[in-house]
């Protein structure tokens, strides 16, 4: 195992003065799937912004396998973000030779036979496809790399089950069990089956790191059924 | 990467700018079958159609002045939008985390959109160049004589009317991306308000205008002032502005607006980099 994130006393104020993540000190060895999780305003997608080196951090230091954040950082991070970031007018075949172009770990025979496996034909522009189908393609794409570290913003957000089930079903079967898939999610009762470790931040902070199995040993109760407790208004 | 971002953001925006541009040419080519010397000659002549000739081409230079204007304004709202849609909307996600540097992304933009700028420029010059060739009896030779006439008047010698030349696309050069540059500060600027951030973009774009016009009309009467002060000390006494003062002031000119894109390129790579701010 080896160390891929290393924050060390990460702190990032945003003008309005309000701290998102306050002096956090976090290490992610490869090997793991995590969840990242803690209610809305905690400092998930901060954290994220500043692995992916999208924020620069008021203070403290974020090393991506010992690189500041940067190309070269950005090349082994494969990272979904809640938002649909492809161009609506470009068509499947377009996307997916742009990552090809853009990163040297992408899979292209892999990403189409996935993308064939749901029935949407390569010429089919973004626009055309539905919600969930667009989100279907950005996680192929995402996942169809060899990166070593996965940052998945909410990928099961806003779809329906079954497209849930495809979606976890995808993370698995792509998972490089020597990479590492940090999962950010507010629906912990659909992946906590996939998770291995877990990190719940509250107001900037990390207030649990622990394996699941040990929460469901120790206290007896599932991740979700504990994020409740930690977290009950 | 930089080649890489470079062939996409070509393919990205070819083909909305070989429409307006061919539109360009085409509305140039109508003007050159129909309103061509041998054409005019022939109408003018007979009385009866003179009145509907002058209407219809009178129409017809409106549009294609219209036309100029538009392929100018819709061009450079395109490469703004793009950009702004490309790097500070959802689609930043995907470019900001691309295995590149800030400046492979915004240079990648820029000479993009330079390139376009150059080729309309050309377009535009070579339309109305076909067009007023072929209202003339001589065409093509006719206007090149005129041109060297027209120089020769400026009493420009044929040394220097190169350097004129060369000074002229230095100037042009430094004004497209200017223009550019303007606008891709304004929105990168802008993106750091959290509401509203297309309207502070506009109003930033403005901004800058204003600013630069106020710069370059406060260095204009501080030359004029200046002049005029040392012209009652009787400093100027001896001295006459010739074809070389021009060259200078065109020249400074052209250094100004290249030293001011420069600039406002690294004030918005500054802002990409450090002060990234995607929703």
């Amino acid at each position: 195992m080896s160390t891929l994130v290393q924050c060390t006393n990460l702190t990032k104020c945003y003008p309005n003065g309000k701290a998102a993540v306050t002096d956090m000190n976090l290490t992610i060895e490869s090997g793991h799937i995590i969840g990242l999780l803690g209610p809305n305003g905690s400092g998930k997608t901060t954290l994220i912004k500043m692995i992916n080196g999208l924020l620069k951090p008021t203070s403290g230091t974020v090393l991506v396998e010992g690189l500041l954040p940067g190309p070269e950082s950005k090349s082994i991070v494969s990272y979904l973000p809640e938002r649909t970031y492809l161009e609506a007018q470009k068509t499947v075949s377009d996307i997916v030779d742009f990552f090809e172009d853009f990163y040297p770990d992408f899979r292209k025979d892999r990403a189409l036979e996935m993308i064939e496996s749901l029935g949407i034909p390569s010429e089919a522009r973004l626009k055309t496809l539905s919600k969930g189908n667009k989100e279907k393609i950005q996680l192929i794409l995402v996942m169809s790399r060899d990166a070593k570290l996965f940052i998945l913003d909410e990928p099961i957000a806003g779809v329906d089950p079954a497209a849930r089930d495809y979606i976890i079903r995808t993370i698995i079967q792509n998972y490089n069990p020597e990479a590492s898939v940090l999962i950010c999610t507010h629906l912990i009762s659909d992946i906590e089956n996939i998770l291995d470790d877990v990190i719940f931040l509250k107001n900037g902070r990390i207030v649990l790191r622990a394996g699941v199995d040990d929460i469901r040993e120790k206290v007896g109760k599932t991740v979700d059924q504990y994020f409740r407790e930690v977290f009950a208004c | 990467m930089l080649k890489k971002l470079l062939v996409h953001e070509w393919k990205d925006t070819w083909k909305l700018m070989t429409i307006l541009n061919a539109a360009m040419l085409v509305v140039a080519l109508i003007g050159v079958m129909v309103f061509n010397h041998d054409n005019l000659d022939k109408v003018m002549s007979a009385e009866k159609y003179q009145f509907g000739t002058m209407m219809g081409f009178m129409s017809y230079m409106m549009v294609y002045v219209v036309g100029i204007g538009v392929l100018a304004v819709v061009s450079t709202l395109f490469f703004f939008i793009r950009f702004y849609r490309n790097l500070y909307t959802d689609q930043g996600y995907l470019m900001h985390t691309l295995p590149v540097t800030s400046n492979d992304l915004m240079l990648s933009k820029t000479l993009v959109a330079f390139v376009w700028k150059c080729i309309s420029s050309f377009v535009v010059t070579f339309s109305v160049a076909i067009l007023i060739a072929s209202m003339m009896e001589g065409g093509v030779s006719e206007l090149f004589r005129s041109i060297g006439e027209g120089l020769r008047e400026l009493e420009i010698s044929n040394g220097k009317a190169i350097l004129f030349i060369l000074v002229f696309i230095l100037l042009g050069i430094g004004s497209m991306l200017f223009s550019i540059m303007k606008g891709y500060a304004a929105i990168s600027i802008g993106q750091q308000i959290s509401k509203n951030k297309v309207l502070a973009s506009i109003g930033i774009y403005i901004g800058i205008s204003m600013a630069i016009q106020l710069v370059t009309n406060l260095l204009t009467q501080s030359l004029i002032f200046g002049m005029g002060a040392g012209i009652d000390k009787g400093l100027f006494a001896n001295w006459e502005p010739t074809e070389n003062t021009l060259l200078v002031i065109y020249l400074v000119a052209a250094l100004l607006t290249l030293a001011a894109s420069a600039g406002l390129y690294i004030l918005s790579l500054n802002f990409m980099k450090n002060k990234l701010n995607l929703d």
